[in-house]
């Protein structure tokens, strides 16, 4: 048993199978220009969790047949500690951690932190309410409101048919009513249509079709993936986007720009001036703020043409195990290798001897 | 790396500054850099947007801060600066860029002419922060700050200068939506 999990029968079929499945992630993200596509099907696939999960099998139980362990085993051993803890480590970022993204434009400050790709439906009336992750058939209550997700698609678009006789839309349509000609405020509702996925999977728009009842009234609902207006029902704002956290962090964004290269539009480096929790800090394409709380804030995009308001995109990030098991495994397993390197082969030994 | 250096060397001679608008309202923050003399316009409310909401001066230099009541619409930076440049008989030499920050977008030009400098920079608040303080119209009023002096002490004070209209916001957020 021992024998199997720790030993080359194991070990081998291991890395041709991750081998494989790296080169064939690659390709796909190659072919369709979709990191989304290749992080679906390899990466974030619940395989490629069993690999790495029968790699901390192999590992350990290899360590383990060289027991009893004896001096000349340390750098062996120190190898595999730091390989166990850099796996464990990731193991621990994958379910404890964060990873997401702030998006501010300059003047504005939030404590949201946003993950992309993910489902959820919100609700205002008064205050913006959250919602769990959408599960579709299973209903959820909110107030009087009862809301059950009936089908989810993968892709569409959504029209806004009436504004030939409208106006404009109160709050830039996130007051969900527009005005007519007349004077007449009418609720906003977005008509749409299912279409087939894309093929590159960050452009796809998912549509909810949402069942939302209050008492015997029931209404259907096509709301589109973070739509730029929002639809009331039954005096509830709606908004069908990616989930958010709140961040231990307040970030302020004052100013954000592109530095070109002298006499070109060739962007050189990108600077973003924000606050956190006060505090001035300047980040640049490959400088990182990490706060108290070992949240990690890098500057990942910036939108808008010179003389615009600027958006400026942060990825979020923390890992609880970073200086707890990723870093001091990685340190392991440089020194295990580095005393690999300068250990004394058996036949350096024999010819000690055979010189004494 | 040198940039943040230098943001933040930078940082060490500026002190905080606020500034009362023109309806007698605490309306902008801004750091001014050191060596700046403070000269308060001495009314509480001052109608005429010809008179600077504040003023300061270091040596031949003398800057000013005005602001224009929102009433709607914003006045467009690209007419400030002809205002400016109409001032010059002859056409001088000058530079002008499109800048944002805190909300605000605006340009900012430089002119060099007979000796004398001059610095301006018109700024409106954005789309957004006029969605957001539209009950508020103070809070979105345009604004310039311009300097005067000799061309060389301008030049000596550009980077300064041009820190210290950077630093120029809004005592509060724009709110997230």
């Amino acid at each position: 048993m021992i024998r199997f999990f720790g030993g080359l029968y194991l070990t081998v079929p291991l890395l041709v199978i991750t081998i494989l499945l790296v080169a064939a992630a690659t390709f796909l993200e190659g072919q369709t220009g979709s990191h989304a596509a290749a992080e679906g099907w390899v990466y974030h696939h619940p395989f490629f969790y069993l690999l790495l999960g029968l790699y901390f099998v192999n590992i350990l139980f290899s360590t383990f047949t060289r027991w009893p362990f004896r001096k000349s085993h340390i750098p062996f051993l120190l190898t595999h500690l730091g390989l166990l803890l850099v796996i464990l480590g990731v193991a621990i970022k994958g379910f404890f951690g964060v990873q997401g993204v702030m998006r501010l434009h300059e003047g504005e400050g939030s404590h949201l932190i946003i993950f992309p790709k993910t489902e959820g439906l919100f609700g205002k009336n008064g205050e913006w309410r959250f919602s769990f992750p959408l599960l579709v058939g299973q209903s959820f209550q909110d107030g009087e409101l009862t809301y059950t997700p009936l089908e989810i698609f993968p892709h569409g678009e959504g029209n806004w048919s009436r504004s030939a006789e409208t106006i404009y839309m109160l709050d830039g349509g996130k007051a969900g009513y527009a005005a007519e000609e007349t004077g007449k405020l009418i609720p906003i509702s977005f008509e749409a249509t299912p279409l087939p996925i894309p093929e590159k999977i960050e452009d796809a728009r998912p549509i909810l079709h949402l069942h939302i009842q209050k008492g015997d009234e029931t209404e259907k609902r096509m709301l589109l993936y973070e739509s730029p207006v929002l639809e009331p029902v039954f005096g509830t704002l709606l908004k069908f986007q990616p989930l958010v956290a709140r961040a231990p962090n307040h970030i302020h964004l004052h100013k954000a720009k592109t530095i070109y290269r002298p006499g070109t539009q060739i962007p050189e480096s990108f600077e973003a001036k924000i606050s956190v929790d006060e505090e001035p800090f300047t980040l640049l394409m490959n400088q990182v703020y990490e706060s108290k709380q070992g949240y990690r804030y890098y500057l990942s995009h910036i939108e808008g043409k010179a003389g615009e308001v600027k958006e400026v995109q942060l990825a979020v990030n923390f890992d609880p195990a970073k200086y707890i098991l990723t870093y001091p495994g990685g340190l392991l397993v440089v020194l295990g290798s580095l005393l690999l390197l300068f250990k004394k082969k058996p036949s350096d030994y024999n010819k000690s001897k055979s010189a004494i | 790396m040198r940039y943040t250096l230098c943001f933040l060397c930078f940082l060490n001679f500026l002190s905080a500054f606020d500034v009362t608008g023109r309806e007698g309202k605490w309306l902008y923050t801004l750091e001014v850099p050191e060596g700046w003399e403070t000269i308060q316009t001495p009314k509480e409310v001052i109608n005429d947007t010809r008179e600077p909401l504040i003023t300061w001066k270091k040596g031949s230099l003398e800057a000013r801060l005005h602001s224009f009541p929102y009433r709607g619409s914003s006045i467009p930076a690209e007419a400030q600066v002809t205002r400016w440049l109409k001032k010059y008989p002859t056409e001088p030499l000058y530079e002008v860029f499109e800048t944002s920050q805190a909300g605000y977008t605006g340009l900012v030009l430089l002119v060099e002419a007979n000796g004398e400098g001059f610095l301006g920079a018109a700024f409106s608040l954005g789309e957004r922060g006029k969605r957001a303080f539209r009950y508020h119209p103070e809070v979105c009023s345009d604004w310039t700050f311009v300097v005067k002096g000799t061309a060389s002490e301008l030049q000596h004070e550009k980077t300064a200068l041009l820190f210290w209209i950077e630093s120029l916001q809004l005592p509060f957020e724009i709110l997230h939506d």
